[in-house]
């Protein structure tokens, strides 16, 4: 087979013009999330390691993420130990009102970031004692649109669903509603 | 707006392809993006032409092959291209269904010297 074209073991029966720059094709095959889960399947590992149950929220920004995180946690503190990783583009008053509850919390600020991605929740893992924890929650950024793409290594996504919001917004944007393993209507 | 995060990882493998092949020269990059992706090609395309500068990927043409997301049905397992995410089985009218295919993203192929 000529290296140069890909024509096929028949022979060679055509000229490459000595002018023209022999191209080739070549099959790449790569997953260009590849970066993202494969460390999504890190954090994975190691939290099924741990036995850490997982859950990743997202929504738009003000459905009640954090509120729902708050009650849960006063609720059920004394019996399971949480962990929560905060994502916003600024700010740690998210992780500020989860601390106040009790429950260790690490604040992941994404900066021009549209969402979190398997790395930035790698490191942030990096912020708790593993050992102690039972449940970790993920609040992602707020964003409808791009949390849906990557992995983080969850045991299921959870999306919020605030009723101000319209209820036209799972077939205004459909792709994150149909990866949720659960939704929530708050 | 991450398709700038995701031009960044099909810059980082394709250079690190054309490493691999000795390449000289990158004359095209060619992507299979499902319809589910996530992606607009167009964001692609401008992020694609600022990220590849001063490298080997420099006027190389970026190809998108958009790949129609399919489902099976949950209730007769009939497969049907899935147009509308919440469409429903053409044959039981059935809304339960699996992806068969649709969110890929993966670099196809490349043509290089
Ligand atoms: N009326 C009402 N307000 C709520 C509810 N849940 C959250 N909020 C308010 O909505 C705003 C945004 O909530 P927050 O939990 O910060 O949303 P997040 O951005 O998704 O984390 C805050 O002012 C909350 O007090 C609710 O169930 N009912
Ligand atoms: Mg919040
Ligand atoms: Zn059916």
């Amino acid at each position: 087979m000529c290296i140069d074209c890909g024509c096929g073991p028949s022979g060679h029966d055509h000229q490459h013009k000595e002018t023209e720059a022999p191209r080739k094709t070549i099959s790449v095959e790569e997953d260009i999330l590849s970066k993202n889960n494969r460390l999504a399947a890190g954090n994975r590992a190691l939290f099924a390691r741990q036995g850490i149950f997982t859950l990743n929220l997202v929504s738009s920004p003000g459905s009640g993420k954090t509120s729902l995180l708050e009650k849960t946690l006063v609720d059920l503190k004394n019996e399971i130990n949480f962990a929560v990783l905060e994502g916003d583009q600024q700010t740690t008053n998210d992780a500020d009102r989860i601390a106040a509850t009790g429950t260790p919390a690490h604040q992941i600020n994404t900066g021009a970031g549209c969402h979190l991605d398997a790395h930035m929740v790698g490191h942030g893992l990096e912020h708790f004692d593993l050992e102690t924890i039972q449940m970790m929650m993920i609040e992602n950024v707020g964003n409808l649109v791009c949390p849906a793409s990557f992995d983080l290594g969850e045991d299921f996504k959870v999306t919020l669903l605030s009723v101000t919001e319209g209820e036209d917004k799972p077939l205004k944007y459909p792709p994150l509603f149909r990866d949720s393993e659960i939704m929530l209507i708050n | 707006m991450h398709e700038l995060g995701i031009t960044q990882s099909i810059v980082e493998i394709a250079l690190r392809t054309a490493a691999g092949q000795q390449a000289k020269k990158i004359h095209s990059v060619t992507l299979e993006v499902g319809s589910l992706a996530g992606v607009v090609a167009e964001a692609l395309e401008f992020c694609y032409e600022a990220c590849s500068q001063d490298s080997l990927l420099e006027g190389s043409v970026l190809i998108i092959e958009e790949i129609q997301a399919r489902a099976r049905c949950r209730d007769c397992a009939a497969e049907y291209p899935l147009t509308d995410l919440l469409a429903c089985c053409p044959v039981c009218n059935s809304a339960a269904s699996d992806l068969v295919c649709g969110e890929e993203m993966r670099i196809k192929e490349m043509e290089i010297d």
